[in-house]
């Protein structure tokens, strides 16, 4: 296949060339895989779609994402033809209005996407769903959601200190895709729970802060251990309390067994949780508590209220289950209200499907 | 018509052209809003008033 990209000569010397991708600002600051036309004809290959179809739009600048132009920063990410359908889905996730693309691009708060993967693309692709899931070690994991970011440089122009005004940004930003752990989930995975069968694969978008994790080795019971999971997550100063929106509970598997087997479904688990969490307006000081008091406008903040529900309702938590042996979980707060987690299925390559 | 404060002029730039509405007027208000009070920004409201009228008449803008 001939590539419709531009193509440009450039120096062959190793340390020349990564030297001109960085001048471009092609690159999140790390070296890229130079995309030459055969690795990007075997990308496209990968996505099983023509090289000129569309994906996306990608904010703030609005290019469009080809199918070519998302190969050419997947080749520069490091990924195998065979990520390609998980990262197209991913980008038509965060494409979608309520995912608001725009706002969490150049937004001083630290969110990055998150790309939660469920289905047996998973097994296929490598995958990491177990010990260490947000950390090193995986090509796919460390690769899709590199790729992914560098579209979000090169075609949304999602640039730091320009159009990516985050006071801080997040090591997340650099690459954050995991896969949920659906054979050590007590549940039916996230996605079923959405309304698709298992067989099926699918990525869900979340516009996370850094995970903060839940260390609790001692609680033996559901009540107890949701009394430490909600005090993780009812810290005042994330976005979520003030902003509304999603906040997602990532269960260690130990953690949701510990759970499951005290009788809680997800749902229960949303419930007790809405129900422990609770805003406090002694604990905070005046200024703090009349921004609080001004931004919830679903329930009673009167000046006689002296704590209030954290989120408005329960249906705010996600639930996924991942990670490997130990007895931690993680909370990712989000943007808040101004961005909604976004999912997408992912079509099954022909040569699988007609297995 | 957009209001944003100055460290988001580039991104509003950016935003406008994908848009396709590269003479909407963008009106600058003080960094940072967030920590405003409600009689603070009623004041900053006033004074960028005449501005944002001229700007509404006064058919597309530059930058």
């Amino acid at each position: 296949m001939e590539p419709i990209a531009r193509r440009l000569q450039v120096s062959a010397a190793p340390a020349e060339l990564q030297d001109w991708f960085e001048a471009q600002g092609f690159t999140d600051g790390l070296p890229v895989v130079p995309p030459t036309p055969d690795l990007v004809a075997a990308m496209v290959a990968g996505s099983g779609l023509p090289a000129d179809a569309t994906v996306a739009p990608i904010a703030p600048k609005g290019a469009l994402a080809t199918v070519e132009k998302v190969a050419i920063n997947a080749v520069m990410a490091g990924c195998r033809p065979q990520y390609m359908p998980v990262i197209v889905a991913a980008l038509k996730a965060l494409a979608q209005p309520q995912f608001n693309l725009a706002g969490v691009q150049g937004t001083t708060h630290p969110c990055a996407p998150l790309v939660f993967v469920n289905g047996p693309v998973r097994g296929r692709i490598g995958l990491n769903c177990g010990s260490n899931v947000f950390g090193q070690g995986f090509r796919a994991n460390a690769t899709i959601g590199r790729a992914i970011r560098l579209v979000l440089i090169n075609l949304g122009q999602g640039l730091p200190g320009r159009t990516d005004m985050a006071t801080f940004g997040t090591p997340c930003k650099f690459s954050w895709c995991a896969g949920e752990n659906e054979e050590r989930s007590p549940w039916s995975p996230f996605h079923v729970d959405h309304g698709m069968s298992a067989d099926d694969s699918a990525v869900l978008c979340h516009a996370g802060e850094s995970p903060h994790n839940v260390q609790d080795h001692a609680s033996a019971t559901a009540a107890e251990l949701l009394t430490t999971i909600a005090s993780t997550m009812a810290t005042l100063g994330n976005n979520n309390v003030g902003m509304g929106g999603e906040m997602m509970l990532v269960l260690g598997p130990e953690h949701a067994r510990i759970l499951a087997d005290h009788g809680l479904s997800k749902d229960d688990v949303r419930h007790e949780l809405h129900r422990r969490m609770r805003l406090r307006f002694a604990s905070m000081g005046v200024a703090l508590r009349n921004w609080y008091r001004n931004r919830r406008p679903a329930i009673d903040v009167g000046a006689e209220v002296e704590e209030i529900p954290y989120l408005d309702d329960p249906s705010q938590i996600l639930i996924l289950v991942a990670g490997g042996p130990g007895l931690h979980s993680m909370v990712v707060p989000s943007f808040g209200g101004m961005s909604t987690s976004t999912r997408e299925r992912i079509p099954t390559p022909p040569e699988e499907s007609s297995r | 018509m957009t209001f944003c404060t100055p460290p988001f002029r580039t991104l509003a730039e950016r935003r406008r052209e994908a848009l396709g509405l590269p003479g909407q007027p963008v009106v600058f208000l003080p960094h940072p809003m967030m920590t405003r009070t409600a009689e603070k920004i009623e004041a900053i409201a006033d004074q960028v008033l005449a501005e944002v009228v001229q700007r509404l008449t006064a058919g597309p803008s530059t930058r």
